[in-house]
């Protein structure tokens, strides 16, 4: 269920890193023979040595301001923040980006391990701490431990995802254009492409929700319901992974969110980009869409049972939780779990767009803001805390002015609910009217002198206003 | 362009390979082609294919325990067992190295620990998706994926998206040209942010009991009646929004959604289906009568073969859930009166009384409201369908059953014949005149039922019909004992009228030619004792006081046939 944070409090990422810190700690204050201390270089060897599942070593190193174990990037949690932050800082202040551990460091005497903690602690006094390091370890003694070099590269793994998700997003782009166009020249249309690509998403999320959520902030104003359309259906995959559903429900509902406005496809342009107000007739066609979306279903070449599964949802995506809404209808019935998923998401979605009709969106905190107050009416209200929590304060992609005068991106929120001082990339001016991507930085992070936090946040800004597509910087 | 489909598989050790383990590879794709092959050749539940599949099974947990993890690349026709040719095909269908290959598959590895369920499930897959078709719901690759076998894995690229351009962010507009730069006054006005710290409170965190009931919704979910659910949202749009082009699209989506009801034993699902397209049937007289043509065919579609054949496979769960029957009943006596082509033979292959009974009681009912299809169901081959069905003529009401079973009654089978005689005669035994020719019918049974029915009950017009038979010499068999019995049926239902035939036929017999004289005498005289008049009396006792012997055995023969008869009786 969701608070996956809850459900793993220890993940062997973390267990490994409150070792290294606990280990670091007490070499400071006591002898080698203290058994304290002897304990907590056991309990780091351990952590090493189970660690080294598939390989004979792990790698512990440093990119863009986050930690990652064996190519795995730890999971940003407001309750392990000191400790990472701590850990971030005494690796960063000795120029250190890694270690490589070997396993057979469970074989090294006790002493060589407390020598090598002393080591790094002592590095800090050096004037070129890296290269002192680099120059301790050297030789037979420390033959279990290397010095990592990685140029602030991400791993190829976590590069590889990325370049994966990026690709699987506009593919899915491609798919969705695809099949609307197929429906409205009322050629045959198959679904193979699309089960592919919504495998390919709820696989990326497996991996890392939050490339996925940055992927969702992708904009396309000139096809909008197309953009739309994958990004619906990226929000309500990561909100179904956070209530538990299973791999094929996920796989539906992924369908769903990609398909879910097909109906658009036989609105004219004319219609769909009015910036005056829509007469009534008009209007009751852009009402008729999600009906329409069910007609088009109905008509691809796709087995009955998928098309049963994935019709309700479709057709109930503007219906409110209270049934208002549209289309009309006079069902008593409450609208399904997946209805009430697409809902929020589209919602979302569409409050977060720039349209002709309203040319400056919302920004992401202020749209959550205002679908609050509709939780219980408009929203489930159960779902919509879990949208929240997924989201955080300020949503993967929202842009934040800083009180040091800096704008950031929100990159990362922490997995604890509603914590409102995200991961965000600094964006930098490129001197052309752009920007380019700056350093991550944390902002719960606080001065150690002053114990106040380091930068707050001014306000949110609309990525629109300075034409930022945001996943092409999260990316 | 390679992506990894399910976990990455980290390259298998084969740190002792030597020639026996290529072999060993080897050897074991032959048993996956063999068994790949009976696949396609045989159902999986047949025994061939079930042993060709344990086959694998067996060698592929050999080879894993010698070896480790099976694995094998995948390419055009051929497949490898490190970087060896382990098998050799030509690029087609019938290919195993093809049909991986077609669909993306790069590699496939079998992990230790595999069973019977997850090679079996690879096989199935791979049969069923041996063809592929142009816009499909899904490919090999999609199945795997789907089926999550916890032994297998492999890796796919994306072969159908290689050819297609790949969009990028240069070619997305944020917004429009005109309003960048424009600033943020629009949501100022409105609501609050979540960010506003009067907003965001800790009451956003899931309490245990929405905790709950969200596990409890996605629960609910997983085993919702979606057939019940989709046919609802499709009530509504056929209701109130469709439009004339769409129609006859949604329309067969439902009959198919019917059909699953039907063999998920969903019958309330069915039921309420088919009562609201019977309300929008109605409706639509007034303001769509564009929709009737359609929603007649659907009700047409939805009561042929091909849609209630799903229901064989449900009667043994009817025969337990009486409920269901009654639901059942309901369905099909919404159906339209087509239906009956399709219940009735597959009637035949109920085993239950019951449910054949209660099946007879709906064509019954079906047949009442048009008899035409129920008729064509009678033109059919099969002797046996047309004997089942032949009892529903019984209580229709209007000429056209008994005209059915008159027909009947020159069906060639005598068993229905027999029948329909029957029916035919329970239903109206004025019909009689009509079914007369089957006085000279080839069977004997029928010959002496339609004469026992000829001589139960005195009738005139029945008698002239006898009379006329006799007397234009219409019998075509002369067989004495027919002709006997024609003249005791003609005894029971005749009256004065036939005296003067009877006495010409007993004292003259000169009408009658060779042989049967005999017979017609003594015929006659049966007659006319079974006519009880006086006049009839008279002639017999004239009979009996002949001068021609013959006049007199006649009569003689027919005094003790009678008394054989009257004794049969009291005894």
């Amino acid at each position: 269920m969701t608070t996956d944070s809850q459900e793993r409090p220890n993940q062997p990422e973390e267990t490994f890193l409150r070792a290294f810190y606990w280990l670091l700690q007490t070499v400071k204050i006591h002898q080698d023979n203290n058994k304290v201390l002897q304990d907590s270089a056991r309990e780091f060897i351990d952590s090493v040595v189970q660690s080294c599942v598939d390989d004979p070593h792990i790698t512990f190193e440093i990119f863009r301001g986050r930690f990652y174990l064996r190519e795995k990037k730890l999971v940003y949690r407001i309750v392990s923040f000191d400790l990472v932050h701590g850990m971030l800082q005494f690796f960063e202040s000795r120029g250190l980006q890694g270690l490589r551990l070997f396993i057979t460091m469970g074989d090294a005497p006790i002493e060589r391990v407390l020598a090598f903690a002393r080591i790094l602690n002592q590095a800090g006094r050096q004037e070129n701490s890296l290269a002192w390091i680099a120059h301790q370890l050297e030789g037979d003694a420390f033959s279990w431990v290397e010095v990592v070099h990685n140029q602030d590269e991400l791993p190829e793994e976590e590069l590889e995802l990325r370049k994966r998700a990026k690709r699987t997003y506009f593919y899915s782009l491609s798919a969705v254009k695809d099949v609307g166009q197929k429906i409205f020249s009322k050629r045959p249309v198959g679904i193979r492409k699309t089960k592919r690509l919504v495998q390919k998403l709820v696989d990326i999320l497996s991996e890392d929700e939050s490339l996925l959520l940055g992927m969702s902030t992708i904009r396309d104003f000139d096809d909008y319901t197309y953009t739309h359309s994958v990004n619906v259906a990226v929000l309500s995959l990561c909100l179904g992974k956070r209530i538990g559903l299973s791999r094929t429900a996920m796989e539906r509902l992924g369908i769903c969110g990609l398909f879910h406005d097909l109906g658009k496809t036989a609105i004219s342009r004319e219609i769909l980009f009015k910036p005056e107000q829509l007469t009534n007739r008009e209007f009751e066609e852009i009402e008729r869409h999600p009906v329409k979306s069910v007609i088009n279903i109905v008509k691809l070449n796709t087995d009955e049972d998928l098309k049963a599964k994935i019709i309700p949802p479709i057709f109930e995506h503007h219906l409110r939780y209270d049934l208002s809404g549209y289309p009309r209808h006079h069902r008593e019935k409450p609208q399904g779990l997946f209805g009430r998923i697409l809902t929020i998401a589209d919602i979302f979605d569409a409050m977060t767009s720039s349209r002709i009709y309203r040319p400056v969106p919302f920004s992401p905190d202020r749209a959550l803001g205002m679908m609050m107050e509709g939780a219980g009416k408009d929203f489930d209200p159960i779902l919509l805390k879990v949208f929240l929590n997924m989201l955080g304060v300020f949503p993967v992609g929202t842009l934040l002015e800083l009180d040091t005068g800096e704008i950031g991106l929100a990159m990362e929120t922490p997995e604890e609910a509603l914590q409102d001082r995200p991961m965000v990339l600094i964006l930098v001016s490129d001197g052309k009217g752009g920007f380019r991507k700056g350093k991550p930085v944390n902002l719960a992070e606080r001065d150690p002198r002053t114990g106040l936090f380091r930068r707050n946040i001014v306000k949110s800004l609309h990525p629109k206003s300075y034409g930022i597509q945001p996943a092409e910087f999260l990316l | 362009m390679t992506e990894i489909s399910m976990e990455k598989g980290l390259p298998t050790a084969y740190d002792d390979l030597t020639d026996e383990a290529f072999q060993s590879a080897r050897d074991l794709i032959a048993f996956f082609i063999i068994a790949m092959k009976n696949y396609a050749l045989y159902p999986e539940d047949n025994e061939v294919s079930q042993q060709s599949v344990e086959n694998v099974v067996t060698r592929l947990n050999e080879f894993i325990k010698k070896y480790g993890d099976f694995r094998f690349d995948v390419k055009k026709n051929r497949l490898l067992f490190l970087d060896r040719i382990v098998h050799q095909g030509v690029p087609n269908v019938g290919d195993m190295a093809f049909i991986l290959f077609r669909d993306g598959i790069q590699w496939f590895e079998f992990q230790k620990g595999i069973e019977l369920p997850e090679v079996a499930g690879f096989f199935r897959l791979l049969n069923q998706f041996r063809e592929t078709v142009e816009e499909s719901d899904g490919d090999l690759v999609t199945a795997l994926w789907e089926a999550q076998f916890p032994h297998l894995r492999y890796e796919a690229t994306d072969v159908f998206l290689d050819d297609e351009i790949l969009q990028d962010f240069s070619l997305l507009r944020v917004t429009d040209e005109d309003d960048r730069g424009r600033d943020q006054e629009v949501d100022q006005e409105t609501s609050q942010a979540i960010s506003d710290p009067d907003t965001y409170t800790a009451t956003w965190e899931l309490t245990p009991e929405e905790i709950n009931k969200l596990g409890q919704m996605v629960l609910e979910d997983e085993n919702l009646d979606n057939i019940g659910e989709t046919l609802d949202v499709i009530i509504v749009i056929l209701r109130e929004h469709i439009e004339e082009d769409d129609l006859e699209d949604v329309l067969k989506f439902v009959l198919a959604e019917f059909r699953d009801a039907l063999s998920r034993v969903e019958l309330q699902v069915g039921l309420n289906l088919l009562e609201q397209v019977h309300e929008i049937h109605k409706s639509c007289k007034t303001n769509r009568a564009w929709a009737i043509p359609m929603l007649d065919h659907f009700l047409k579609e939805a009561s042929g073969y091909q849609v209630l054949n799903v229901l064989q496979e449900v009667w043994p769960v009817l025969e337990i859930l009486g409920s269901h029957r009654l639901l059942l009943r309901q369905v099909l006596l919404l159906l339209s009166p087509e239906a009956v082509l399709a219940i009735g033979p597959m009637s035949l292959e109920v085993s239950s009384p019951r449910i054949q009974r209660e099946l007879m009681e709906v064509i019954g009912y079906l047949a009442g409201r048009d008899i035409a299809p129920f008729e064509r169901l009678l033109n059919h081959s099969d002797k046996n369908l047309i004997q089942r069905m032949m009892p529903v003529l019984k209580d229709l009401e209007g000429d056209r059953p008994s005209e059915l079973l008159i027909m009947l009654t020159r069906n060639s089978s005598e068993q229905v014949r027999k029948t329909a005689l029957d029916i035919l005669m329970a239903r109206d035994r004025q019909l009689l005149q009509e079914i007369f020719p089957l006085i000279d019918d080839d069977s004997d049974h029928i010959r002496r039922l339609i004469l026992q029915y000829i001589g139960e009950d005195r009738n005139e017009f029945i008698e002239d019909f006898v009379l006329d038979y006799f007397e234009q010499r219409k019998f075509q068999r002369h067989d004495n004992q027919h002709l006997l019995a024609c003249y005791r049926a003609l005894g029971g239902c005749g009256s004065a009228r036939s005296i003067a035939f009877l006495g010409r036929a007993l004292l003259n017999g000169g009408w009658i030619p060779g042989f049967s004289k005999s017979a017609h005498r003594q015929g006659a005289a049966i007659a006319l004792m079974a006519l009880e008049l006086d006049e009839a009396q008279n002639l017999l006792d004239k009979a009996s006081r002949s001068l021609f012997p013959g006049v007199r055995s006649a009569y003689r023969k027919a005094m003790e046939s009678s008394s054989k008869k009257k004794g049969a009786h009291i005894l």
